[in-house]
């Protein structure tokens, strides 16, 4: 393989980006099930987008679906879960294998652990699959109760996280390994994000855990009658904001680690790139009342508390705004670009993997615009549950995640199957085409959402929807429509890459693994050590949720049984 | 914006130390493109951001 | 982790230096006050200038809360000239009560609560907005100083009627000619 950027070297110092080290057969094999798995998904739940957008202008084409799916809401379900939670998880967890092993040149310590973790994921996909497409959980992907959908709809979510943090942990014993070995080595920037992402991610999901364990599974069982639904709400989103950032910081890990390589640049700064993924690691979580902003039952103190914490958290990413935006300059003008912004042109664009992340990127700017609206505690009346939510985070799970893990998957499954991604240019238009679908979709979701029109409706059935937004609700419908397409060619190009011949090893694209400007080794050692900010992680979270989130336990009361029929 | 000012020998202290591949133009390489951008960015989210907030200004009080 | 070579003094300076870009560091310092000034400035709308959000209120049990007191009888009520206040139930799929009418200027606050499921309560071009909680009051006081029609629509999802959940506030000249309800 043809992988080796340049021979590994004896020296201490230099840092092991192990570039020669190439996956085994089976190792492939491990991360392409991930991705397969994410990609049907994403598939799937894709095509009930458009559908919803259609709806908004009074085309409804939900009757031809009508054995399978009975309604908007379960379509919707179907998309929020498949979407925003299978697609997702499946290919964060499969990346993260992948750039554990690629970044520390080795094999997993554990590989029947991480195995499990994964059938795992695939087994509690299936439970979560079959009520939603049986009609019985048509709870959307929030299952806010009493809305009660089937018990193995919550087993099966919960299952696929279980299966998540197991993999999790096969990460961390595998750099556990690769660190005794490398005494006084900086771990590799691409393993590193991967694994602080996914600490990151069992530290958040303890909160959806103990939602379900101890409330909504007993309560679909049977076992007891009632629910505190604020309590499960205050639960839910202590999972549900660093959820987003579980979603971005692998396409963090490319944009810092990959693809200034693919522009033929470096990562602009190392310490920094580090520094904004263990400043994820201790602000992500306690922040979640920024989405209970207009919740009863949580004192207005504690919702800014997290109002001012959520502004913390959207400081690494101005870090990352600038140190990526630096590297890919950094690469433009080693190609010849000049200019103050002429160099944006020497960019390679017409390879579809940057095209695709850099398009991704530029939806991410106006989604983090937006994000900081939300997030600006009185500022949230303006917008929330308003249709201007989804209009903006389909700029960031839906574009700046969802573009670049296609933008990644267009190097990575052509490298992990031995093939060469067929259609560059049917890859390029895709990238481009969602791009534009994207940005006329989101633009009339905001328009509309300041204009007042509620999320998660079928507004095309909506009986107070004034004149003055149906030039909007159509052009959801457009972008909707631009997006159905995008989708379409993105399938395609998956399963005709992998129909096509596998080629000689010379010709399979290699792993774009970037270097630092500045040699990794001079990072400080506090940048890759995980302790100190664990304990930082678990104090911030115990001084800004424990005291609130003690008193709404403490004073639990389940006295919700919801409708005593099924509302859907 | 305070990010366009000219450095003031306030060089990173590894200008000496090993370099991965020592290379002249690596050490003067200045993102002035990327400050640019940013100043774009910047410029975009205080508009945005303030005609949410005087949309919240005009929508009245609730106390 | 280990750090073996921290030997010499300027090796120690090695390792502390993060090797920050001069541009980065003002970047990293004008996100810092911009960010300031923006939380400035919502601290302002929300603490000072009265703009704020729904706080911890009230508690209610979700199964009785119909039978009695307040909740029994959801409506409009005048409290005195120009100042009223509304229970309101949201429930699978409608408010109750559908219409709210009350003359111009005058204050009203509004306690919203539901027996069954979540629901949201949102008046169009107001800044009224709250989630609808079983076993929680949502409460909000709010002065409607222009006479017209403002819908209050449900904005979180609720079953298959969702999409109908809607009720209007009218705001009129003087109470008498629509009447109240
Ligand atoms: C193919 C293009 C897509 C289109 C046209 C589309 C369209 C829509 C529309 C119109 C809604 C709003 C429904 C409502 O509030 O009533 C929605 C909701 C949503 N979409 Fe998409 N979407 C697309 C792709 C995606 C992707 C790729 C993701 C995530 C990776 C995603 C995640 C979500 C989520 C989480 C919701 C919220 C569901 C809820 O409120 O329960 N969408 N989508
Ligand atoms: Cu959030
Ligand atoms: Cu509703």
């Amino acid at each position: 393989m043809s992988v080796v950027d340049r021979p590994p070297s004896s020296s201490e110092y230099e840092p092991r980006f192990a570039g020669g080290y190439d996956l085994t057969r089976p190792e492939k094999r491990f991360v392409g099930q991930h991705l397969f798995v994410a990609i049907v998904a994403l598939m799937i739940g894709s095509l009930m987008g458009p559908l919803q957008s259609f709806q908004f202008s009074g085309v409804d084409l939900y009757p031809y679906l009508d054995p399978i799916i009975k309604s908007y809401y379960q379509g919707l379900t179907l998309h929020g879960v498949l979407n925003a939670l299978i697609w997702t998880t499946f290919f964060i967890v499969g990346f993260t294998a992948f750039t554990t092993m690629k970044g520390l040149g080795r094999s997993l310590s554990h590989p029947r652990l991480n195995q499990f973790g994964f059938w795992t994921m695939v087994v509690g996909l299936v439970m979560t699959a079959i009520p939603i497409l049986t009609n019985s959980a048509t709870v959307l992907y929030t299952f806010y109760p009493p809305l009660k959908a089937s018990w193995a709809f919550y087993l099966g979510l919960t299952l696929v996280v279980v299966g998540s943090w197991i993999e999790g942990w096969g990460f961390f014993l595998t750099l556990r390994a690769w660190r005794k070995d490398n005494r006084g080595v900086r771990s590799p920037f691409i393993a590193l994000g991967g694994i602080i992402n996914a600490a990151m991610w069992q530290i958040a999901t303890l909160g959806v855990a103990v939602e379900i364990l101890t409330m909504l599974l007993p309560w679909s069982l049977g076992l007891i009658d009632n629910t505190d639904p604020e309590l499960a709400r205050t639960y839910f989103w202590f999972t549900g904001h660093p959820l987003v950032y579980f979603w971005l910081l692998p396409a963090y890990v490319s944009w810092y680690g990959m693809l200034p390589k693919q522009v033929g640049g470096k990562l602009f700064s190392d310490s920094l790139a580090r520094l904004a993924f263990w400043m994820f690691l201790i602000v992500s979580v306690p922040v979640g009342f920024h989405h209970q902003f207009t919740d009863p039952g949580v004192p207005q103190t504690w919702k800014w508390i997290h109002a001012l914490l959520t502004y913390s958290v959207f400081f690494p990413s101005m870090i990352t705004a600038f140190t990526v935006i630096a590297s890919l300059e950094y690469g433009a003008r080693k190609n010849g670009g000049t200019g103050l912004i002429g160099w944006i042109r020497a960019l390679p664009w017409l390879d579809p993997s940057v095209a695709a992340q850099l398009l991704a990127a530029i939806l991410f700017m106006f989604g983090g615009i937006g994000g900081l609206t939300n997030a600006s505690y009185s500022l949230n009346l303006v917008i929330h549950n308003t249709a201007w939510v989804p209009g903006h985070f389909h700029l960031t799970v839906a574009s700046a995640v969802t573009l670049s893990f296609m933008g990644i998957s267009y190097w990575l499954v052509p490298y992990l199957s031995g093939r060469q991604l067929w259609s560059p240019k049917t890859a390029l238009v895709q990238a481009w085409t969602w791009f534009v679908g994207m940005i006329i979709f989101s633009n009339a979701m905001h328009v509309l959402g300041l204009l007042g029109a509620p999320r998660r409706t079928p507004l095309g059935d909506a009986t107070y929807v004034p004149e003055e937004w149906n030039g909007h609700l159509l052009r959801v419908s457009i972008g909707g429509g631009i997006l159905l397409v995008s989708v379409i060619m993105y399938g395609v190009v998956m399963v005709k890459t992998m129909r096509t011949e596998r080629v000689a090893a010379e010709l399979v694209p290699t792993v774009p693994i970037a270097e630092p400007i500045r040699s990794a080794q001079l990072t400080p050692v506090w940048l890759d050590t995980f302790k100190p900010w664990l304990i930082a992680a678990a104090l911030l979270l115990l001084i800004a949720y424990g005291p609130q989130l003690v008193d709404q336990i403490w004073n639990m009361n389940l006295n919700a049984p919801g409708p005593d029929s099924t509302p859907w | 914006m305070t990010g366009s000012q000219e450095p003031n020998g306030d060089q990173p202290v590894d200008s000496r130390a090993i370099q991965v591949e020592p290379e002249a133009e690596e050490e003067h390489f200045r993102p002035n493109g990327t400050i640019f951008i940013l100043i774009l960015f910047v410029a975009a989210l205080i508009l945005l951001w303030l005609s949410v907030y005087v949309i919240l200004l005009s929508r009245g009080v609730t106390v | 982790m280990s750090s073996g070579e921290d030997g010499a003094p300027d090796q120690l300076v090695e390792h502390l230096s993060m090797g920050i870009d001069p541009y980065e560091k003002n970047w990293m310092r004008a996100s810092i006050i911009l960010l300031v000034i923006f939380f400035a400035t919502v601290t302002v709308a929300g603490f000072s200038m009265g703009i704020q959000v729904v706080g911890a209120d009230a508690e209610v049990d979700p199964r009785i809360v119909t039978d009695s007191g307040p909740w029994a009888e959801p409506g409009v009520r005048m409290i005195r000239p120009g100042e009223y206040e509304a229970y309101v139930i949201a429930q699978t799929w409608a408010f109750v009560p559908r219409e709210i009418v009350i003359p111009v200027n005058s204050e009203i606050t509004i306690h919203v609560t539901s027996p069954d499921l979540q629901h949201g309560f949102k008046v169009t071009d107001t800044n009224i907005n709250m989630m609808v909680v079983p076993g929680q009051v949502s409460t909000v006081t709010y002065t409607f100083d222009e006479i017209g029609e403002f819908p209050y629509i449900c904005h979180e999802y609720c079953g298959r009627g969702h999409v109908t959940m809607a009720g209007v506030v009218k705001v009129v000249s003087s109470v008498g000619e629509e009447g109240t309800p």
